[in-house]
């Protein structure tokens, strides 16, 4: 084999434009992630890709058709036919949205003559400037994000993990609130309220040691300390959604 | 440099006035120079609890304001040396403290004496931020009972966030915990909260454990600190966690109910 080829389904590109809000052009630029596949491309051999690609994609053929994909293109090519490269990935039902791995600047100019975008991954992110004409910075998200939280949470104090998951070193007191996008731990007694998946993550859960909560809540669906006295109260549980209601099993 | 120590709980009628008296005087009994400063502006108690409530010419807030100086409205105790009262003003309000007045009258306070015991006010405004605001340990109050236990958390919360030390990142506030009217007995009976449950609420270093007693009423009422009061089961509980808050080793007293011995249950001791 010519070349060898490998889909990776990636999460670490975060697309970030300008955090500008252009309300006079109706138009709202906002970073976001998204899941893209990467191709890795050893050499030039664009008829050994072609073959390699459509081994893949008759695999699923669904999972594939109009899949985005970022090539990765091993370090030492110097010369790359980027119109053929479309060409290719285009008949086999994939968009090409950027390449990646490219040091050389010409070809990187090269790539975006074609109209490509040029995509530094994370892992080997230098502080270059970015190419004018298309402002695009990539950069990573430490994963699996989380905020640790060391000590209780006292009456009155409230933790908030945005974009993240939440882990108390500690007890949560009556009166006091933790709240996650992702998913709360509380390594102590959860006596306050939890809040998890607070932006509508319905994946997210709650743990804690001993559950003695005011309130536990998972994408707005909620249960109070009243209905949860039956449910392995002073118990170490775990509580998740199931098809919009609250489950609580013990953990232990 | 003096050691600052507010005496604070959250909820009011808790002790901490109470607890403010008899702290400081055992301090100064044990040698140390120390002054109780009232931060209840408004609210004026100190003086009664202390006994010098027809001495007080000026207050903090005339300190405050420059409208006298420290040795004019320090009043020395008549019965031990070495301690002193700074009373509060009872005509103005909280709004007459400022960070900038109290740190000043802090400070002045600081060149002359080894403590700085602060009563703080109830609540979590103005006036009890400013009492723990340079706090270098706190003696936080809570009666056997879940809203108090409850508002001490909060001030707890408090210590760790709004005080002068969790701002600028220094070490943090000695956290000391202090449950005062405990009753063994109805403890016992399941009517209130044990020393266990409430220090696995709190989880704070317990300082010591006032038993509920007659004797604190008493010496309230004739403004003599309880801690003089050297034969009552307060009293003692009190110099105990004195003597802890010096570095000593005591044994925790008045949490166990008093078994009744044989000839007092027969004629009723």
């Amino acid at each position: 084999m010519s070349c060898e080829l490998e889909l990776i389904e990636l999460n670490d590109f975060l697309v970030t434009g300008s955090r500008h809000h252009m309300a006079e052009n109706n138009i709202e630029l906002k970073g976001t992630n998204f899941t893209l596949f990467v191709l890795n491309v050893s050499n030039n051999d664009l008829l050994a890709v072609e073959a390699a690609l459509m081994d893949k994609v008759q695999q699923a053929p669904a999972f594939f058709n109009g899949a985005a994909i970022v090539v990765k293109l091993d370090e030492d090519i110097e010369e790359f036919d980027f119109s053929g490269l479309k060409q290719t990935i285009k008949s086999q039902g994939l968009v090409l949205v950027g390449v990646t791995g490219i040091s050389h600047p010409e070809l990187k100019q090269l790539a975006r003559d074609n109209g490509l975008a040029v995509l530094t991954s994370g892992k080997t992110v230098s502080a270059q400037p970015q190419a004018p004409e298309i402002q695009i910075e990539v950069q990573v998200e430490p994963s699996p994000a989380t905020l640790f939280h060391r000590g209780q949470v006292r009456s009155g104090q409230q933790i908030y993990a945005k974009q993240q998951n939440l882990v108390v070193m500690g007890s949560v007191s009556a009166g006091a609130e933790v709240i996650a996008d992702g998913s709360i731990h509380v390594y102590g007694n959860l006596r306050g309220r939890a809040i998890a998946g607070a932006q509508g993550d319905h994946d997210a859960r709650i743990f804690c040691r001993s559950l003695e909560a005011e309130l536990v809540s998972i994408c707005g669906n909620y249960k109070l300390s009243e209905t949860l006295q039956s449910e392995c109260w002073q118990q170490s549980a775990t509580i998740w959604l199931e098809q919009d209601t609250i489950q609580i099993t013990q953990l232990d | 440099m003096a050691r600052i120590i507010v005496v604070t709980s959250g909820k009011g009628g808790v002790g901490k006035t109470t607890t403010s008296a008899a702290v400081g005087t055992g301090l100064a009994v044990a040698g140390k120079k120390t002054v109780i400063v009232d931060f209840d502006i408004g609210l004026r108690n100190l003086d009664l609890i202390m006994g010098c409530e027809r001495r007080v010419v000026y207050d903090f807030v005339n300190v405050i304001n420059g409208e006298a100086n420290l040795n004019q409205a320090l009043i020395k105790d008549k019965r031990v040396d070495n301690l002193y009262i700074l009373p509060a003003s009872q005509t103005r309000d909280k709004d007459a403290l400022t960070v900038e007045g109290v740190e000043k009258v802090l400070n002045d306070l600081s060149e002359d004496f080894d403590y700085i015991v602060c009563d703080s006010p109830a609540g979590i405004e103005k006036g009890a931020m400013m009492a723990l605001y340079f706090a270098d340990e706190a003696i936080i109050t809570s009666n056997p009972e879940v809203s108090s236990v409850r508002d001490s958390d909060r001030i707890i919360g408090m210590l760790s966030s709004k005080s002068r030390r969790a701002e600028q990142g220094l070490e943090p506030i000695v956290e000391h915990l202090l449950v005062t009217r405990y009753s063994p007995k109805r403890v016992n009976n399941g009517d209130m909260l044990s020393v266990e449950d409430i220090n696995d609420i709190l989880a704070v270093k317990l300082l010591g454990v006032i038993p509920e007693s007659q004797a604190v009423l008493k010496a309230s009422n004739s403004g003599e600190p309880v801690i003089l009061d050297k034969e009552s089961d307060a009293g003692m509980a009190y110099q105990d966690a004195v003597d802890r808050l010096l570095g000593q080793e005591r044994d925790f007293r008045f949490i166990e109910e008093e078994k009744k011995g044989f000839l007092s249950r027969i004629f009723g001791g």
